[in-house]
């Protein structure tokens, strides 16, 4: 049998909190097309809602820090 | 402490998906935690059909690890210590498909980076990647922290992670072996 190829897509948000602390959250399957205003509402959500806090005690979050766009391409290689 | 958002859904092929949201307020309602999953999933291609709140007391010790943990300092390859297999547990909650593995090594710089192997007996394409930045800097004497979160495709509750090592990056200025395992 031939290899199986399979193309994954994610999204990578770095969030910040205001002690400097990151955690990252990961999205699969993102759009082909995301907007900065997209980021910039969910960001604005998420802060006016205090729907986010960190993992340590009083980690109040602070920002959506970075989104990256991760593609990978995984090759399930034939063996027999 | 934050709680996480169980999203099941499936993707535009049809296949089923879970994802989870973590770091999310305890204290927020079900109203808003249903607005945070959905505004999360917009970003996607995905379908939603359940959202489900986990709460993190719901863990459940299923699995511990059957090796120990080794650190290994990357530039020499040189084993810099070992935690005992019977010191670690890894927690996996019975209906999600993520679990979060902390670990603790003083020593650690925030500008580290730190290379994390697990070896499990799922198919690789199911893990995440395997390289994590250090998000917590040490400072005061405390230990520095991070976590790596795993996923797999279904959710039976068992994993068992035959291994795991951390590689540390080239130093020499490394605190005693007190590495210590939290669940997230």
């Amino acid at each position: 049998m031939p290899d199986i190829v399979t193309q994954d897509s994610s999204l990578i948000f770095d969030l910040m909190f205001v002690d400097g602390d990151t955690r990252t959250q990961k999205l699969k399957n993102p759009k082909a097309t995301i907007t900065e205003q997209e980021i910039s509402e969910l960001n604005e959500f998420i802060q006016a809602n205090n729907l986010v806090v960190g993992d340590k005690y009083g980690a109040t979050f602070g920002r959506i820090n970075k989104v990256t766009r991760r593609n990978e391409t995984v090759t399930k290689l034939d063996i027999n | 402490m934050s709680t996480s958002l169980s999203i099941k859904g499936k993707t535009s092929g049809g296949d089923g998906i879970t994802t989870t949201i973590n770091y999310v307020n305890p204290n927020a309602t079900n109203e808003q935690l249903q607005s945070l999953a959905s505004a999360f999933n917009n970003l996607t291609t995905n379908t939603i059909s359940d959202v489900t709140r986990i709460d993190k007391n719901s863990l459940t010790e299923s699995s511990k690890l059957s090796r120990n943990i080794t650190f290994i300092d990357a530039s020499t390859r040189q084993t810099l210590t070992t935690i005992n297999a019977a010191d670690i547990s890894v927690g996996v909650p019975a209906d999600e498909s993520e679990f979060g593995l902390g670990i603790t090594y003083a020593g650690i710089a925030d500008s580290d980076t730190i290379y994390i192997k697990f070896t499990t007996d799922y198919n690789s394409e199911n893990m995440l990647s395997t390289t994590s930045t250090l998000f917590y800097a040490a400072s005061g004497g405390n230990p520095a922290y991070f976590a790596m979160y795993m996923a797999k495709a279904d959710s039976t509750g068992t994993v068992d992670v035959s291994e795991i090592t951390v590689y540390l990056p080239e130093t020499d200025t490394y605190a005693a072996a007190t590495a210590t395992i939290t669940i997230e």
